[in-house]
């Protein structure tokens, strides 16, 4: 585990981290997201040691991570960035022997990561001969190779396609399966939303909140429910029920090519008087769905840091 | 200390691909070959068309000159027939005895349009001098010596320090260098980075002295350096060669030591500009701490003894001035051993504030950091 603690830095007269606290599990994908400027970066630099804290301890597994102690942190910089002309296997080699590998692992490591990425057949090609997506793969291959114990990500998935996102949250997931703990940025609340376990959510330098993904979505659900009834099914009714707020229904029908779309009901209830809906939609024919309306990760977001 | 290792290989390896450097290089070493080589070759070639060279001796002073060095000589009975001679070039030139105008029992030298220098020499009296108070070192050494080492030094220090300034910039620009703090303590690059650069100056220097060294053998100077009689020995004015090569050798221990003095100011320096478009004007003042004591040496104000006793003394002159005044032979070697003490606590000195320049500014980017700031500021 990674432990964060009190963790202050300021830039002048601006405070860009103010007594920042989280923690990072062993195996668990934990995102960090916040505006520009929150101090995402602040934070991850001082935990690889490149930048440090005015105050405030980072601990691995119960130790303090003094600088450059531990050098076995894989780290992904906001600002991308290898040597230009050299080429991406022997610059995989280069980072992971730096970190401590003997020169057979490093070989036999970066040459199982850049067939993971894809890059194989580009290995011996400099960096500056790739395509941004494929830099952007060699960059996390440089975070990988050597095996590290925790994983620091800033922004992984910015400037890759979609194709080029599944593959590298693959590897996260799988780099999170062998029990390492990863913490990683990102803007894009959409991908962050389909693989983070945990969350750490930090505005204006300060954590905002942090927990299980699907525990601060289950927080932030309020009392909205969701009713998917059959494509043809008459739903006015539920318009008229009594104790219901906002209710609005998206009638459905046939859909272009065949496939036809549920009617959908939403609406705000205390939870006794969504049973009661649930109920009388039984009574008028069979129910599709019905569930209590999470939110997406945007709409978490936009709560927490308002 | 492995860490140091990977990072100076990546950088040799580096700069060894790079197509320009080579080409930089090679072009030295082919001048240093050439310089040494070709004087020899040309010399040798015109000595063999004039191994013996051909003149005409009247009369009895055929016999007389029969046994002069260098010469062949070949009989003839009048003056008459010896101008013949020269005029179809059968002889370069003829000896006769007297002839009008000339001192009782001189020697008259017949030639077409130039009498040849070797003939005129060899038929003139030379005084024998005795100096009572001999220089040590002739006055050609006195001034080729300081030239050859402070062009050597000079460019060697230029080229290598500016290479290791523009890789420094090359990894902030390209911001590899996040990656590499976040693996590496800053120290151990810089270390890396001056020691493959020292390695490097060191061997190109070797492959200079090699180089002139085969050319000197090629070209056939080699032996006319260890020939008391040839004329780059006469040059050396009688320098023992074990002498020079002392002063040589404390040459290089004073040029190493302040290979690195130059290359981490210029690498601290270096640390605190984003562009390699900058790099230039941020190194301008170590360039000057190296042109000024360079620029001193190579004029006449460098051969006042005074004025070379103190460069010999200041450490960013000191690598110049005092293997100089070891050459010229007035210098103790204790007095070396205190200029190398000084120079090697001013290098300490130097590394310790490249280190903070190059650890509070590598990652800065964007505008120039001042070095005042980069100084102060901690991490």
């Amino acid at each position: 585990m990674l432990e964060v603690s009190d963790l202050s830095r300021s830039f002048g007269s601006v405070k860009a981290l103010d007594q920042v606290s989280f923690t990072v599990k062993p195996g668990r994908l934990t995102g960090f997201v916040g505006s520009n400027g929150a101090g995402k970066t602040t934070a991850m630099r001082i935990i690889m040691g490149v930048l440090s804290a005015d105050s405030g301890t980072i601990s691995y597994q119960g130790r303090p991570v003094t600088r450059r102690v531990d050098s076995t942190f894989g780290y992904m910089p906001e600002e991308r960035g290898l040597y230009p002309k050299m080429g991406i296997q022997e610059q995989l080699v280069f980072f992971a022997e730096l970190h401590g590998l003997s020169k057979a692992q490093a070989t036999a490591g970066a040459a199982r990561l850049l067939e993971r990425l894809g890059l194989s057949q580009r290995a011996k090609d400099p960096v500056e001969k790739l395509s941004l997506g494929n830099q952007q793969r060699a960059q996390i291959a440089a975070a990988l190779v050597h095996n590290p114990t925790v994983l620091i990500l800033d922004e992984p998935f910015s400037g890759l396609d979609p194709l080029a996102v599944d593959t590298v949250m693959e590897v996260l997931k799988d780099f999170a399966a062998s029990g390492a703990p990863i913490l990683f940025s990102s803007h894009q609340l959409d991908v962050v939303e389909r693989i983070t376990d945990d969350l750490v959510i930090i505005a204006g330098g300060q954590i905002k909140a942090t927990g299980a993904t699907a525990a601060l979505q289950a927080q932030h659900a309020g009392s909205r429910y969701r009713l998917r009834l059959a494509p043809g099914a008459d739903a006015s009714w539920a318009t008229a029920w009594r104790g219901l707020t906002e209710v609005s229904v998206t009638p459905g029908g046939a859909g272009s090519g065949g496939a036809a779309s549920d009617t959908v009901v939403t609406f705000g209830a205390t939870p006794d008087a969504a049973a009661d809906v649930l109920r009388q939609a039984l009574t008028f024919g069979p129910v599709e769905g019905f569930e209590r309306d999470i939110p997406s990760l945007a709409q978490v977001f936009k709560e927490v840091i308002a | 200390m492995n860490r140091v290792r990977l990072v100076t290989r990546r950088e040799i390896v580096t700069q060894a691909r790079s197509k320009a450097f080579m080409i930089g290089t090679g072009v030295m070493v082919l001048v240093a070959f050439a310089a040494t080589a070709l004087p020899g070759l040309l010399s040798r070639g015109d000595e063999d068309g004039d191994d013996a060279t051909k003149i005409a001796a009247v009369g009895d002073l055929a016999d007389q000159l029969g046994g002069l060095e260098g010469f062949e000589v070949v009989a003839a009975d009048s003056r008459a027939e010896a101008e013949r001679a020269v005029r179809d070039g059968s002889v370069e030139a003829a000896v006769a005895v007297g002839g009008q105008g000339g001192a009782a029992g001189g020697l008259e030298v017949i030639a077409e349009d130039e009498a040849p220098a070797s003939l005129v020499a060899a038929l003139t009296l030379v005084p024998k001098v005795t100096l009572l108070d001999p220089p040590k070192v002739n006055e050609l050494v006195r001034q080729v010596a300081p030239a050859v080492l402070a062009v050597v030094f000079f460019m060697v220090v230029m080229m290598y320090g500016q290479v290791a300034a523009q890789n420094t910039v090359v990894e902030k620009q390209t911001r590899v260098i996040e990656i590499l703090l976040a693996t590496v303590p800053a120290r151990v690059l810089l270390a890396g980075k001056i020691l493959s650069n020292a390695v490097l100056a060191l061997a190109t220097v070797a492959a200079l002295l090699l180089a002139g060294g085969l050319g000197l053998a090629v070209g056939g100077g080699l032996k006319s350096l260890t020939d008391p009689g040839s004329g780059l020995a006469r040059a050396l004015g009688g320098v023992p060669l074990g002498e020079l090569g002392g002063s040589l050798a404390w040459f290089m221990i004073f040029f190493m030591v302040a290979f690195v003095l130059f290359s981490s100011l210029m690498v601290g320096s270096a640390a605190t500009v984003s562009r390699l478009e900058e790099v230039s004007s941020v190194l301008t003042p170590t360039m000057i701490l190296a042109m000024v004591p360079y620029m001193i040496i190579m004029t006449p104000l460098g051969r006042s003894q005074t004025v070379l006793g103190w460069l010999s003394y200041i450490p960013f002159s000191s690598p110049i001035a005092m293997p100089v005044r070891l050459i010229l032979g007035d210098t103790a070697w204790w007095e070396a051993l205190a200029s190398l003490i000084i120079l090697v606590v001013t290098t300490g000195l130097a590394i310790a504030l490249a280190g903070k320049l190059y650890e509070n500014s590598i990652l800065r980017t964007g505008a120039r950091v001042k070095f005042a700031d980069a100084l102060k500021s901690a991490g």
